[in-house]
């Protein structure tokens, strides 16, 4: 018998000689098997695709072992494993992603993104030549008044706005304030909500989030950590 | 005449070591890239050679915060801590979904169908099963994007055909836990 026969001869006898011995059928390599498998075929080609079936059969066979090993094992914990399909498949997403949250322990990291980089990427972004026979950007920083145009603004609104911010400051003088509080409950939240947007897209106004509370708050431009950036596109 | 000088190695001093374990914290708490914790190497790199003395202690300052110091061997070299893995991560289970923003809902989801399944499987699912599964669930081109990102993540991996946990999935779920409450869990079905 040539060595190759050999080798295809043993991991036929395999699920016999290992597994009815009560071995532990997670020692054997499949993908160790199946390499063996490939790299061992006969030159008489009918003998060697008799014997790689019957090999390829044991191996399913080690297969089959082991899957019958998981299904014990989760019987043994008095899981099913289809009861465990049936309860997912019929359960809300929402429930499973709450019921996973139970049972993770996150891994803790502090993400930063700069405004100096959001600037850097932006200027890039700007530069990139688009595909095909799309029109560039064109810059991203624009002369002041040139960028007006881009902000249609009724002039109503925009001193309404400008009110609303001499207010604001005021009441901002004595520390920051809840974004709840300064939009309100009443039939003004809608619009005092775009004041607020407005004001701190011109950066005259920083709305942070404090991460403990996730509370939203107001608070005057700083330099520095909480600065609003008005960053024009297009 | 020429003269040796031999030197002794010398141990940190408990102040030197304090001041190691405070920038063990820092530099395991702000994360370089979208993967949590860093390398042995890169921490021996900035710490010194006994940068495992150092984590120690860090280990004791991060308890009293209601963290850990979570070690993930590498898989070729597992006795190698250079190659290993420094995580710092919550001693308690998050419980409320809120918090687990760096994930959507749907995608906490899909990792636990995808778990369920490895785990009834033995350990690895085809890709084409899984899909299967997720289909069923949600819109079929949300799937892949889910199943991509949970591998960028370093929940899953996919070799030969196979989805298998990776070291993010066996790091922070407690998938014995979650199978068991699952089966346990009673109302709040799909309405389709």
């Amino acid at each position: 018998m040539s060595k190759k026969e050999n080798a295809l001869r043993r991991i036929i006898e395999l699920p016999d000689t290992f597994l009815a011995r009560g071995g532990d059928p997670f020692v054997i390599d499949i993908n160790g098997l199946l390499t063996q498998i490939n790299e061992n075929k006969l030159k008489d080609q009918k003998k060697s695709l008799n014997m790689e079936s019957a090999a390829i059969n044991s191996v399913s066979k080690v297969v089959k072992e082991q899957q019958d090993w998981v299904i014990d094992a989760l019987r043994g914990l008095k899981l099913d494993p289809e009861l465990l399909r049936q309860k997912l498949s019929a359960m809300d997403i929402k429930k499973i992603a709450q019921i996973t949250s139970n049972h993770t322990y996150p891994s803790i990291g502090i993400h930063r993104l700069s405004r100096y980089r959001i600037r850097v990427a932006l200027e890039y972004f700007g530069l990139v030549e688009p595909w095909g026979r799309r029109e560039g950007l064109g810059p991203v920083q624009r002369p002041e008044g040139q960028t007006s145009e881009f902000f249609p603004m009724e002039k109503e609104i925009e001193s309404e706005a400008m009110e609303f911010y001499d207010e604001l400051s005021k009441r901002l003088k004595g520390g920051t304030i809840p974004y709840e509080e300064v939009i309100g409950k009443d039939i003004m939240r809608l619009r005092k909500a775009f004041y607020v947007a407005y004001l701190s897209s011109n950066g005259m106004i920083s709305i942070r989030r404090n991460p403990i509370s996730g509370e939203t708050i107001i608070d005057m431009p700083v330099e520095g950590e909480f600065e609003s950036l008005a960053i024009p596109l297009g | 005449m020429r003269v040796w000088r031999y030197h002794l190695a010398e141990q940190p001093s408990d102040e030197e070591l304090k001041l190691k374990a405070d920038k063990v914290l820092k530099l395991l708490l702000i994360e370089p890239s979208s993967i949590p914790g860093m390398k042995g190497w890169e921490l021996k790199k900035h710490l010194g050679k006994d940068y495992l003395s150092a984590i120690k202690v860090a280990a004791v300052q991060a308890e009293g915060l209601g963290m850990k110091i979570a070690v993930v061997p590498d898989e070729d070299e597992p006795e190698n801590m250079d190659r290993a893995r420094f995580v710092i991560m919550t001693k308690e289970p998050l419980s409320d979904l809120e918090l687990s923003r760096w994930m959507r809902i749907e995608e906490v989801a899909g990792l636990a169908i995808l778990i369920s399944e490895i785990t009834i499987r033995g350990g690895a699912a085809p890709v084409q099963a899984v899909e299967r599964l997720l289909i069923a669930k949600l819109p079929k081109w949300r799937v892949n994007q889910i199943i991509s990102k949970l591998k960028r993540l370093g929940y899953i991996k996919e070799e030969n055909g196979l989805i298998m946990k990776d070291w993010r999935s066996k790091l922070e779920i407690d998938d014995t836990g979650l199978i068991r409450e699952i089966i346990t869990s009673k109302g709040e079905t799909d309405k389709q």
